[in-house]
């Protein structure tokens, strides 16, 4: 079975009239379906760009980058939301919940342009929740979550369309240890629906995870070494 | 210098024009760029930065068509308004006859706003697919419309810098009225018969977009725009006006008869328009166009009875025809 993503030569830079930043310098990578993979480095060294890019948040300088086959980058904005919306949930550092939003209000926004059914709506946010171990929250307002709810939320919210890859940006971040761990858990959870998980962090509790994952380690936008973990 | 030139509503329009004029300059230098180096199966750095330009090409013409779409009511506007400036003229058919440009320009923003609108379709569709399949044909009609844009401005200014306001000019009554006794209408039509075929192509046009025989219908639909711009000025306009010898088609932009010109001639022009872009979208990008040819045949539709309503409501009104 072909990679789920596939990168080539992937390079990334910001002209400004001083100079050219470089923040990806060519960068190769293979992520196989169902795979975790940890992208560690320091800050600056490009994860977060790199994931925007396999996101098709952000479109790449140079180089190829392929996802589900697609090559993302070159699709039209419409052809892009929509591919997003199927294939990828995002985990964001800083939640990005609508907070006056209720959970469940924020956990339905991605399906509503899929026009699905009302019961099927309630039906399909009612598992996420579940899977994200929030569903006790449901009716809460996001503004009134603490840290760790508000991350489940959003995990919830990255699941509720069923997507193969979820991607997940400095997730713990902003978690103290006890929802970190908690955190880990549901990562094991999704890992073993199958979904395809890329991480980029730098926070050393990923160390801890108890199941098989590769770790690539970036620096200076580009990759040092990558190890895989059984 | 010109008073024609100092006037408020013809600086705007001018300013607004040339300011359009720039912003297209912009996107003609891009596409000819684009047209040039594009390669949508590379991934270098260039054929990236060309797809981020093609977004840039593509919002400023969506920006620049949106606003000469309201140019082209507004242009009728203030022609209309110059009436009190240009000895003679009552309304725009007056001003719009002050020089030999007046007519060309008119018949040069028509077909503008129709290539344009054939333009925005084409790019509609080109987007719908992921890697852009009309590219090269959007980007040549562009240079082409770019050509008829830099005609249509240039007349923009040959015509009104060149507006005498010493001249009187002959208006509606006079244009239309110096056939008395003549027969004004095509191939010696009289008003029955011109009736009978007006509604008669309406509703073969009809018929043809709903069972979808495309060049036919193409081809009615020209000669309903015909047949309609004679009918509008020789019978339904004189119902508007409510008076068998004004035979006018600028008269009815005016307040005095609630702006009905631009229902009236929007409607045409736009469902005209849309049925036959979609028709030459469909032969010649191949792409399924059946929705828009029903809008466009809508806008025909509320085109028939708004003037067949104006006739029905004079007659319920004063009990007899005019």
């Amino acid at each position: 079975m072909s990679p789920i993503v596939e990168i080539e030569g992937l390079k990334r830079f910001y002209n400004t009239p001083a100079e050219r930043v470089e923040v990806l310098k060519g960068i190769n990578l293979s992520i196989e379906r169902g795979e975790t993979l940890i992208l560690k480095g320091v800050s600056g060294s490009g994860k977060t760009t790199l994931l925007s890019i396999i996101a098709g948040l952000d479109r790449p300088s140079e180089g190829k980058v392929l996802v589900e086959g697609e090559a993302i980058a070159k699709l039209p904005d419409n052809h892009l939301s929509h591919f997003r919306g199927r294939h990828i949930g995002m985990v964001f550092q800083h939640y990005n919940l609508i907070e006056h939003f209720s959970v469940k209000d924020n956990v339905s926004v991605p399906l509503v342009p899929m026009n699905l059914r009302y019961q099927k709506v309630g039906q399909r946010v009612e598992d996420a929740m579940k899977k994200a171990n929030i569903s006790h929250k449901s009716d809460m307002l996001a503004a009134r979550l603490s840290g760790g709810e508000k991350q489940r939320c959003t995990i919830a919210r990255a699941i509720v369309t069923n997507p193969e890859i979820v991607i997940c940006d400095e997730p713990t971040a902003n978690l103290d240890r006890e929802n970190a761990i908690k955190f880990l858990d549901i990562l094991k959870n999704l890992h073993n629906m199958g979904k395809t998980i890329i991480i980029a962090t730098h926070d050393s509790i990923f160390e801890s995870l108890n199941f098989s994952h590769t770790v690539v380690y970036m620096s200076d936008g580009e990759i040092e070494k990558s190890e895989s973990i059984e | 210098m010109n008073p024609i030139l100092l006037n408020t509503q013809v600086q705007i329009y001018l300013f607004g024009e040339s300011i359009l004029y720039i912003f297209m300059i912009m996107a003609f230098i891009i596409s000819l760029h684009i047209l040039l180096k594009w390669d949508f199966d590379s991934f270098s750095d260039e054929q990236y930065r060309l797809e981020r330009r093609s977004y840039l090409v593509i919002t400023i013409l969506l920006f620049v068509f949106a606003v000469k779409f309201m140019l082209l009511p507004y242009f009728v506007f203030t022609i209309d308004s110059l009436n009190t400036l240009v000895p003679g003229a009552m309304c725009a058919a007056g001003v719009i006859s002050a020089n030999s440009y007046g007519l060309e320009l008119l018949f040069v923003k028509l077909f503008v706003v129709f290539i344009l609108s054939w333009w925005l379709m084409i790019n509609y569709y080109d987007l719908q697919a992921k890697n852009y399949p009309f590219f090269k044909i959007k980007y040549g009609l562009y240079i082409a419309v770019f050509v008829l844009i830099t005609l249509e401005l240039w007349l923009d200014f040959a015509y009104f810098g060149n507006i005498d306001i010493h001249q009187p000019v002959s208006c509606c009554s006079a244009l239309f009225g110096q056939l008395e006794g003549a027969n004004p209408l095509p191939f010696g039509l009289d008003t029955k018969t011109m009736l009978i075929l007006f509604y008669s192509i309406f509703v073969t046009l009809a018929i043809l977009i709903l069972t979808k025989q495309d060049i036919t219908a193409l081809i009615f639909s020209g000669l309903f725009l015909y047949i309609s711009y004679y009918s509008v000025v020789y019978f339904f306009g004189t119902y508007v006006y409510e008076l068998p010898t004004h035979k006018c088609p600028f008269c009815m932009f005016q307040k005095e008869y609630h702006y009905i010109g631009y229902l009236i001639w929007g409607s045409l022009f736009g469902g005209v328009f849309l049925t036959a872009d979609s028709i030459l979208c469909k032969k010649v990008l191949n792409v399924d166009t059946s929705k828009s040819k029903i809008y466009g045949l809508l806008l025909i539709t509320v085109f028939v009875f708004t003037v067949s309503a104006v006739v029905l409501i004079y007659r319920f009104q004063n009990g007899t025809w005019l």
